[in-house]
């Protein structure tokens, strides 16, 4: 198992303006995030977690400071080269799933792979490797309507997946879904970290899902209160 | 699956609405294909007329004489290749309603210069051997269900012959065919010769003259020299050229292309509207959908690109078989009123501008919602309520 | 709850309050509904006012006569001869000891049409005193009346309005002889206003046509006798003449034209109405998918079904109505009294003005209450048929 540091954050500052007033969300903050690390943010509603989650998925920018990905600084990436970022690195598991309605599961968990130029063939293979490992293969021809929340947020894990991402960045995944499922779908995650090796942010307000993660941070007021990070 | 495929699943997500969308695009196309293929058929006259072809009446107005040594006279005018002349006859078979375009000619001067009409050249020689030959456009001949050799009445709702009646006896010699599709083939043709000698008043008078010059940079000179050959007399003239005079002719029935102009533009708007306005409200509902897209990594190109493919693919959906349809009624009205409005028919150009319009169209429903899904901001359509 | 009615003006109110949420999509519906409102009524108008005009000009117990076949005045023929059997038909009025018979020519000429600059078919009709007289709602406006023998001519007023060159004292060429205009006569809504007038004899020996006319108008004792006149024609072989009474004449010319205009307006105007129907479907079936939580939750409350399905028909034909309105308004102001003419059935051009009337509004507004009601009927079926357990999912 590698222990290079995926993700690298200096000197990160993050100050929402609402009406006049500025809001101090980050404050000079540092951390890394190494590769193969499943760390679950907690912490009370408008401590950042979602704005962390944001920045470091490059749907937002920090206010000041610098946030490194493997090497390349991407805090000063222009829109579309985000976007390119976040199709080739990133892969986002939303609270409600997210899926497009109107498509199959299968053909959700295609979604980001008609940004990519591989095969028919390759395609396939992966979509159905994707389904596979959130076991869900026989449920690939089921529009969203026609599948539980557990197994919406399945189609979801797959569609995050299915590009082969660095890092999978979770929002609430089980904020919707009752203790059984919930379990489920952390079961999920984790057997992606520990066999796949893939990296997790998840962001929750469950103290039992954050048990699945190997590390967790409570963000209170802009600050990590481990400060082991940096 | 492709993007293609995903604007396609959008837009059947709605059916109703997609539904209806294309419906009110479809009717819009009708109505232009069908007027535009009117306002052009309507114009064919103008767009048909010879460029170097002038046409000579009497200065008065067109429905009255000139006298028949005026066809020689102008005949030795310079710079002219050919004239002819017909007399309205007034034509009908067998009942008024049943009317023909009829004319009395020279008829080897009138085919010397409308070359449009075609004719088999033994037909030809039998129509000119024949006084009482006559010569017909091929529709007239299929609708009546004349062949070479029948003998044909054609009465004149003007003119009475000798015999104290209105009739004439034709025998069909021959049947033209018009050299381009739009070519009027309504006509009917007969000897002014033996029209002259057999009626019983106007006789030795002309109806107009029609012109053939040798360059068509001469038609403003010929024009002024004919006119002036005859200035003074009883019988003053007026020329123009061809196009002109059919030009002044549709403009008498009043301003047709103002009419089908605005409505058109009546039912581009509402498609404008009704097309515009719930692409907008569609793709605003959609805000949360394309923000996962966005955040999945779909860039802001595709997501322009699909919201303007979703607003052309409703345009093309209405719009081709609207095409398709307004040119089977057009056909239809052809068998109704091809006698009245020679060249009803679509002409290529209808079906390009129609395509252009709906690109435009499609461009202008889609470009707002486009730049709206373009600008839309991930965070906060992210967070929007479910 | 209160009664259906108070129930159903709760939902009107809540719905027509909510409009300004989807603004985009009623206003253009508000438009498509006041576009093809506006469209029909303009056709209707047209041909109401084409058909007015000729209407207005005929006179029931004034009898044409043309010669058999000829269908139009240009077209006909009548010698001196004949002219003179018919006077002594039968029902004929008598004016000062004198059969009331204005023998006619009819000759078109040119005159250069103001909106295209073109030149256009205008009558000229050569008259006598006689024909003065019969045609009764004449009166000269400006200058005097033709001066037998002379080369005068009195212009009609819709025809000094629609064409040049024809003011009062202005010369006028037609072939190689000049008219002086001396007087402008008014006829409110007939054809004649179309026409120039000028003295039969000098018509007839300047056109080379002494001894023909085209037409012979008859002044008869009651509209009846228009049909004698037609028998006594019919049984003299000499005669082969067309007998019927003046309205009968214009009427047949009407028909023809507007027919023309009545047939592609109706057809135009419902095949645009699908059109906006299909907006107003769309609007109100987002009016009623944007308001799923409102509906449902004042029917858990107690509200009726039909309550629900009568409000979302009642903004339906709210929003239509203001389109109507909005397009009757539109087009009365724009289209009533515009003048334009038009090639009658005579071969020459018919001043006539765009009428708008009451009955043609009830028309549009038929039309417009019909996209209304229709437009509303699913989304309002979709509205009373929510189901209610949805109320759980909010």
């Amino acid at each position: 198992m590698t222990t290079e540091n995926l993700i690298t954050i200096k000197n990160l500052k993050k100050t929402h303006i609402k009406g006049k007033q500025a809001l101090n969300i980050f404050h000079d903050l540092n951390m890394h995030i190494q590769t193969g690390n499943f760390i679950a943010i907690m912490g009370p509603s408008g401590s950042g977690k979602t704005t962390m989650l944001n920045m470091l998925g490059g749907i937002d920018k920090p206010t000041s400071g610098e946030i490194y990905f493997k090497e390349d600084r991407i805090d000063n990436l222009s829109e579309n080269e985000l976007t390119q970022f976040r199709a080739m690195h990133v892969g986002f598991i939303f609270q409600f799933y997210n899926l497009m309605p109107m498509l199959t599961a299968y053909n959700n968990v295609e979604l980001p792979l008609l940004l990519t130029d591989l095969s028919k063939e390759d395609k396939i293979k992966k979509i159905k490797t994707a389904l596979e490992i959130v076991n869900l293969s026989d449920r690939e021809s089921h529009y969203p309507r026609e599948l539980s929340g557990g197994q919406m947020q399945r189609v979801a894990i797959a569609r995050a997946i299915v590009s082969n991402p660095d890092i999978l960045l979770c929002d609430e995944p089980t904020g919707d879904l009752d203790r059984e499922t919930a379990n489920e779908i952390l079961g999920v995650l984790k057997l992606l970290n520990e066999e796949l090796n893939k990296t997790i942010i998840m962001v929750t307000h469950d103290p039992e899902a954050a048990r699945y993660s190997k590390l967790t941070l409570h963000l209170d007021k802009g600050e990590f209160n481990q400060k082991e990070l940096s | 699956m492709t993007i293609f495929y995903l604007v396609k699943k959008n837009l059947l997500s709605h059916k109703i609405r997609s539904f209806l969308l294309v419906l009110c695009i479809f009717v819009a196309f009708i109505v232009y294909g069908v007027l535009k293929s009117f306002e052009q058929a309507m114009h064919s006259g103008i767009e048909l007329s010879g460029t170097n072809r002038l046409v000579t009446v009497n200065r008065i107005n067109f429905t009255q004489p000139l006298p028949y040594a005026y066809y020689n006279r102008v005949a030795n005018i310079e710079g002219i290749k050919n004239v002819t002349f017909a007399k309205w006859f007034g034509g009908y078979y067998q009942e008024p309603k049943n009317f023909l375009t009829t004319f009395a000619v020279e008829p080897s001067s009138w085919l010397n210069v409308f070359k449009e009409f075609i004719v088999k050249p033994e037909e030809k020689r039998a129509f000119l051997k024949d006084k009482k030959g006559v010569l017909v456009g091929r529709n007239i001949a299929n609708k009546h269900h004349w062949s070479i050799g029948d003998n044909v009445p054609i009465s004149s709702n003007i003119y009475s012959n000798k015999k104290g009646g209105h009739t004439w006896d034709f025998t069909v010699r021959a049947i033209y065919d018009g050299e381009k599709e739009q070519t009027d083939t309504n006509q009917v043709i007969i000897h002014y010769e033996y029209f002259n000698l057999s009626k019983t008043f106007g006789k030795d008078f002309i109806g107009w003259l029609v012109v053939l010059t040798k360059d068509a940079n001469l038609n403003e000179v010929i024009a002024k020299r004919i006119d002036s050959l005859f200035n003074n007399s009883a019988y003053e003239t007026r020329t123009a050229t061809e196009s002109a005079f059919n030009k002044a002719f549709i403009e008498q029935i009043g301003n047709i292309s103002l009419i089908i102009q605005s409505v058109v533009s009546v039912a581009f708007l509402t498609i404008l509207m009704v097309v515009g306005n719930t692409m907008y409200l569609a793709v605003g509902e959609r805000t949360k959908e394309l923000a996962v897209l966005k955040t999945i990594g779909f860039n802001n190109r595709l997501i322009f690109n699909m919201i303007m493919s979703e607003s052309l693919l409703l345009t093309v959906a209405g719009g081709i078989p609207a095409i398709i349809c307004a040119y089977g009624i057009i056909n239809a009205l052809n068998l109704v009123v091809g006698g009245f409005l020679p060249g009803l028919l679509m002409p290529m150009n209808v079906v390009f501008t129609s395509i252009l319009w709906m690109i435009l169209l499609s461009v202008l429903t889609g470009i707002f919602p486009a730049y709206n899904a373009v600008k839309l901001n991930i965070i906060t359509a992210l967070h929007k309520n479910q | 709850m209160g009664h259906l009615s108070q129930q159903t003006l709760a939902i009107i109110n809540i719905n027509i309050r909510s409009i300004k949420n989807r603004l985009g999509l009623s206003i253009s519906t508000i438009f498509s509904v006041a576009l093809v409102v506006g469209v029909l009524l303009c056709f209707l108008a047209m041909s109401k006012g084409f058909e007015k005009t000729l209407e207005g000009s005929g006179s029931e117990d004034v009898a044409v006569i043309l010669r058999s076949g000829s269908m139009s005045e240009l077209n006909s023929v009548i010698t001196l001869e004949q002219a003179r059997i018919i006077e002594s038909g039968p029902g004929i009025r008598q004016w000062q000891g004198k059969p009331m018979i204005s023998k006619e020519s009819y000759i078109v000429v040119d005159a250069i049409k103001k909106s295209s600059n073109t030149p256009a078919n205008i009558p000229l009709r050569g008259i006598d005193k006689m024909g003065e007289i019969i045609r009764e709602n004449i009166s000269i406006v400006k200058g005097k009346m033709f001066t037998p023998g002379t080369n005068e001519i009195v212009v009609g007023q819709a025809l000094l309005n629609n064409f040049k060159g024809f003011g009062l004292n202005s010369q006028v060429k037609l072939g190689n002889a000049t008219w002086e205009v001396v007087g402008i006569f008014s006829s409110p809504g007939t054809v004649f206003e179309s026409e120039l007038w000028a003295d039969i004899n000098v018509v007839q020996s300047f056109f080379k046509r002494s001894g023909i006319f085209q037409t012979i108008r008859v002044k008869m004792k009651k509209p009846a006798d228009v049909k004698k006149l037609d028998e006594y024609s019919k049984n003299d072989p000499r005669l082969k003449l067309d007998t019927k009474s003046e309205k009968d004449f214009y009427l047949e010319q009407a028909n023809a034209s507007s027919d023309l205009i009545f047939y592609l307006g109706w057809p135009l105007s419902i095949l645009m109405s699908i059109g906006s129907l299909a907006g107003a479907i769309n609007t109100m079936y987002n009016s009623v998918v944007s308001r799923t939580r409102e509906i449902i939750t004042l029917r858990v409350i107690g509200f009726n079904a039909t309550a629900t399905f009568f409000g979302t028909i009642i903004e339906s034909l709210f929003l239509t109505s203001i389109g109507a309105t909005i397009g009757v308004s539109c087009a009365y102001l724009l289209f009533d009294g515009l003048t334009t003419s038009t090639l009658s059935g005579n071969f020459t051009q018919v001043v006539f003005s765009f009428k708008m009337t009451f009955k043609l509004f009830i028309k549009a507004i038929y039309l417009s209450l019909g996209i209304g009601i229709v437009g509303g009927l699913m989304p309002a079926l979709r509205a009373a048929r929510m189901p209610l357990v949805k109320i759980n999912s909010f």
